[in-house]
């Protein structure tokens, strides 16, 4: 593991780490964290490069944010990939994570179709990222006239909050659905009952 | 000198199936035997990556297996041989003691992919991982205690857990499939 840190301003440093957080090399993580001044208030860790991490790496965690809560310090956890964060969702960790960061939407154009993978916990703060999403594609429909069929695949989505929900059956339009431009797909049991609650188990494929 | 493994038990009219497997190598079984030292962490994964390379493992289901088998080494390492540690004196994790651990892999193609059976064998003092209850991991942080992780982790990543004592020695046996 190697860990990077830069210091924006006095009181903000942002630490990237790349490579594995585990046994072996979470002691040299923790040291690295004692290093730091007390008189910051932001620690910014960077986990795009990170590909690994196990529960001693998630207590380093743990420990460095209850120290830095109880001295009003701010931790700010982001750009986990997909291995970390499915480590994050089974411990719990997920909540460590700002509203933003615990959702993601990834695009992929597939021939005949654009898919959009709903991933994480979804509560409103993350909603504008997706309807934007959506907007963009509706544009884009328009300027080419012609009817893309948008997926929503929501196979790892882990949380769906009945708000974010409401939020998102506003952003979607009846007609898009309809008219099978728009389809969801992969809902587990308990997504699935969500979306029923709001009355949209139309545009859920091949229901649950 | 440990067994290697857990003892097989089979009928006599099963051994010639088992014994079919092998040489058809739709079965592969390979252990090794290590210090339960948490310094000794590196060569496990070594070995069973050679392992999950050898059955064409995909990768996220590769990082799972490594992950469960890096928790379960490093709770032995901690605790089979006396080496207790609570309260402040867990972050000393460097003081780990000594005891040999026994761990063999064996995958298994079956009719619809692969099953991966690891088994962990000790001598050490009796630990059944599923005695020991999950932490409530919906707890704000502030309240969480920051044991107990890695079993959850164990169980969340693998299929199947299973616990035996016999003769003085720990058997945890893990299986995930593909």
């Amino acid at each position: 593991m190697t860990i990077h840190t830069k210091k924006f301003s006095r009181s903000s440093i942002e630490m990237f780490l790349s490579g594995r957080l585990d046994t072996a090399t979470a002691p040299q993580f923790e040291h690295k964290i004692k290093q730091l001044e007390d008189d910051m208030t932001e620690l910014i860790l960077d986990f795009s490069e990170l590909t690994y991490i196990s529960s001693m790496g998630l207590r380093v965690l743990l420990q460095t944010h209850k120290a830095m809560s109880s001295k009003k310090q701010k931790l700010v956890i982001r750009n986990l990939g997909e291995s970390i964060r499915e480590v994050f969702e089974m411990t719990g960790f997920i909540n460590l994570l700002l509203e933003e960061e615990r959702f993601v939407v990834i695009r992929k154009d597939e021939p005949d179709m654009i898919r959009l993978s709903l991933i994480g916990h979804l509560v409103p703060a993350g909603v504008p990222m997706l309807t934007k999403e959506l907007s963009l594609l509706r544009d884009a429909n328009m300027l080419k006239e012609v009817t893309l069929r948008v997926v929503l695949d929501v196979e790892k989505l882990t949380y769906l909050s009945p708000e974010s929900c409401h939020l998102l059956k506003e952003a979607i339009t009846e007609s898009d659905w309809k008219h099978r431009k728009l389809s969801i797909q992969n809902a587990s049991a308990e997504i699935y009952k969500v979306f029923c609650n709001e009355d949209m188990k139309d545009v859920l494929e091949a229901g649950y | 000198m440990t067994l290697p493994g857990r003892l097989i038990i089979m009928s006599a009219a099963g051994y010639p199936i088992f014994i079919k497997k092998l040489l058809e190598k739709e079965l592969i079984m390979n252990t090794i035997i290590l210090d339960a030292d948490i310094d000794k962490l590196g060569e496990l994964i070594e070995f069973i990556g050679d392992e999950l390379d050898d059955a064409g493992c995909p990768t996220p289901v590769r990082n799972k297996i490594e992950l469960a088998s890096e928790e379960l080494f490093v709770n032995i390492s901690l605790y089979a041989y006396g080496g207790v540690m609570s309260g402040a004196a867990e972050d000393d994790a460097e003081q780990g003691c000594r005891g040999e651990l026994t761990v063999r892999c064996e995958t298994e193609r079956t009719g619809s992919g692969t099953l991966l059976t690891l088994s962990f064998t000790d001598r050490g003092k009796p630990f059944n991982p599923l005695d020991h209850q999950d932490p409530d991991i919906t707890l704000p942080p502030e309240d969480r205690p920051a044991g107990g992780l890695g079993l959850l982790i164990v169980k969340r990543t693998m299929d199947t857990i299973e616990y035996n004592r016999i003769d003085g020695t720990n058997h945890l046996t893990v299986k995930k499939s593909w």
